[in-house]
């Protein structure tokens, strides 16, 4: 998996004169034009009682995130363990090698934990939020060291995973640099830092993801430890089939 | 036999060199201890040792075995959790007085001694003494995968699972059942299972299981494949096996479907429906006289505190409307894993909660609607390490003792500890 989350928005062009919303969003999602990927990734999650969980996993893509594939390799509990996300995370498929078993999930289920960490799994597809939520640009401020759009996002209704969130996106190279990510009762929920910026085979990537549980006081960060683009890959990886082998 | 499998253990582990990194072994350690709280409080301890091996041999195949060793300390007698009186203590008791019945005055008078023995407790003794054989070695699976352009033949002992039902799976008719242990989880098949890919989402899977002769392999095939949200398959088998032949259960031809998906609101469903048309001595394969259904029907959901429910339906047309209807051949129904339940009307409710991120706390509570009794299983698991799970759960049987199907039957409680590797 590609370090990436859907509300990670990646540079494609800079422009000096002023941008609508839309148009701030389509340069972010158009760095998603890369045809394949594949990435080894940890995750660290720190509990609030000071305990560390690690996990390992690979994650490869095709068409942009369109297609995900992830293999969890590390703890011993889940290794085997594989998650393909479809139509940019809009289905979800679970397989289990010990029932050997492929589940579709149903959406309500994206709203879970991934592996007992701070990322939901909606965090981790490539849903389109402009689809779910309302969104306006509420301003430009510094986040961290870079000058960034702030874009709201409120939910259109109940279902969705939160009742509004904030993103930062980099006025440079419109990547997205951080989130602020609201509950149902409009209290802050989480927060989302992105680090570690830099440009592999030609794309802009970032080599770690931290999101904060304020509520828990929690975090997990995810460290890609290695990324390729453009490689060569079956698409009958992105499928049922693959699940099972 | 045990030495067979430890060689083949060993030779396995000789014939991959160390380090190669298309070899996968893994597993876990579970150790439970079990207190039942019946007249004499029984306590039982189980360890399972599962070790799982994987071997890519290449793009075009891979090597799978996955291997089931117990120790288990328990009563002799299987039926231990059964009170006195209960449907079940009744349908045992029937059972044994016939086969009694049918032995000549020499064979009864051994049985008679037996039971002497048997009631001055000696035997209880007898399965929890060092002396008795308490370990069991089962292969749940032993394959080998072959894959083709559109097609991939899995060849071996294998898990075969079908239907979408979480409580209740009717179509999940080919991995095997223990009919003396209706807790233990189903072991696979040994079958010959080809699928051919199609589309996008689509596949048909055609498997034959052997028996002891082709008039008792056992014939399937399931077409799969998707529809906008929705997930649905059509299966038919034939079904004829030497378990059968044993446990009384008739031919039959099944036919089932399954879907899964979701509604408004984000609502997950699924359902499973199967007809099953059994032949009895002397009926031809298309009298429908004793045709039956089963069917599942739930949903499922998580809300946004992180509950997650499901509930289930379950409706079992081979079961009986009341408890005065149980005989000796729905409780071969029941143990032969051909239903879910004596009764013909369930439900199933699931509720889990995840809380201070590493403790999970659940309830299942089965009804049987037609008697009114049901079983409550509230559980907690802490999880102590990523690989290290700490689990203790109960279950509470609710119903009256002479007249329901779980009202007769001992409550429990259990302490797991499991590790993985």
């Amino acid at each position: 998996m590609r370090i990436s989350v859907s509300i990670l928005f990646v540079f494609f062009a800079c422009s000096s004169f002023a941008l609508t919303v839309d148009e701030i969003l389509d340069k972010s999602e158009a760095n998603d034009n890369f045809k394949t990927s594949y990435s080894v990734n940890t995750e660290e999650v720190y509990k609030s009682d000071g305990s560390v969980k690690i996990s390992k996993m690979e994650g490869y893509s095709a068409n942009g995130n369109e297609k995900t594939l992830m293999i969890y390799t590390e703890p011993k509990r889940i290794s085997g363990m594989k998650i393909l996300m479809l139509n940019d995370g809009d289905d979800i498929w679970f397989y289990s090698n010990r029932t050997n078993r492929v589940r579709k999930i149903a959406s309500h289920q994206k709203k879970q934990s991934a592996n007992g960490s701070d990322f939901s799994y909606d965090d981790m597809s490539m849903s389109d939020n402009r689809k779910d939520y309302n969104y306006s640009l509420s301003g430009e401020e510094v986040f961290g060291d870079a000058e960034c759009y702030k874009i709201m996002f409120s939910a259109k209704n109940g279902d969705n995973s939160y009742s509004k969130f904030y993103i930062w996106i980099d006025k440079a190279n419109f990547l997205a640099r951080g989130g602020e990510f609201y509950d149902d009762e409009n209290n802050l929920w989480k927060k989302l830092s992105v680090r570690g910026i830099e440009k592999k085979d030609g794309y802009w990537t970032a080599s770690e993801v931290e999101m904060r549980d304020v509520q828990k006081d929690s975090r997990t960060v995810i460290r890609t430890e290695e990324i390729k683009f453009d490689i060569e890959l079956d698409e009958d990886m992105f499928t049922e089939r693959y699940l099972k082998r | 036999m045990r030495t067979f499998y430890i060689i083949v253990i060993i030779v396995t582990a000789a014939l991959f060199p160390a380090g190669d990194d298309n070899l996968k072994l893994g597993g876990y350690l579970e150790s439970k201890m079990n207190y039942f709280d019946g007249k004499s409080e029984v306590t039982s301890s189980n360890a399972l040792f599962r070790l799982e091996g994987n071997y890519d041999i290449s793009d075009k195949g891979k090597i799978e075995a996955h291997l089931l060793y117990y120790y288990n300390l328990q009563p002799l007698d299987p039926f231990h959790t059964f009170k006195e009186g209960s449907i079940y203590y009744k349908l045992i008791n029937t059972y044994f007085n016939e086969l009694y019945g049918s032995l000549d005055p020499v064979q009864q008078d051994v049985i008679d001694e037996l039971m002497d023995i048997y009631s001055s407790g000696y035997f209880s003794h007898i399965s929890y003494s060092s002396f008795y054989p308490k370990e069991t070695l089962v292969l749940d699976r032993a394959l080998i995968k072959l894959y083709f352009d559109s097609a991939d033949l899995v060849f071996g002992k294998q898990q075969i699972a079908w239907g979408t039902g979480y409580a209740f799976n009717p179509t999940d008719v080919w991995n095997i059942k223990d009919p003396l242990n209706a807790e233990a989880a189903k072991i696979g098949v040994l079958a010959a299972n080809l699928s051919f890919y199609f589309g996008e989402n689509s596949s048909l899977q055609v498997i034959s299981s052997p028996g002891s002769d082709f008039d008792h392999w056992k014939y399937g095939a399931r077409f799969k494949s998707t529809a906008g949200r929705f997930e649905y398959s059509f299966s038919g088998i034939r079904d004829k096996t030497d378990d059968g032949e044993l446990l009384g259960i008739p031919e039959k031809l099944q036919m089932g479907a399954d879907l899964s998906g979701e509604i408004v609101n984000e609502i997950g469903i699924h359902a499973e429906a199967a007809f099953f048309n059994p032949r009895y001595n002397g009926m031809e394969m298309s009298d429908t006289d004793s045709s039956y259904v089963q069917i599942t029907a739930g949903f499922d959901y998580t809300f946004n505190n992180g509950l997650y429910i499901l509930g289930e339906y379950y409706f079992n047309g081979l079961g009986e409307k009341s408890y005065k209807d149980y005989d000796l051949q729905t409780f071969t129904r029941l143990s032969g894993g051909e239903m879910s339940g004596l009764a013909q009307n369930y439900s199933a409710l699931v509720l889990s909660y995840i809380f201070l991120d590493d403790y999970t706390a659940s309830i299942l509570n089965i009804v049987n609607l037609d008697d009114v009794s049901s079983v409550l299983i509230p559980g907690l698991e802490y999880s102590f390490h990523e690989n290290i799970s700490i689990k203790i759960n109960s279950n509470i049987f609710i119903g009256d003792s002479e007249t329901t199907e779980y009202g007769g039957i001992f409550n429990s409680v259990t302490f797991s500890v499991t590790g993985f590797f």
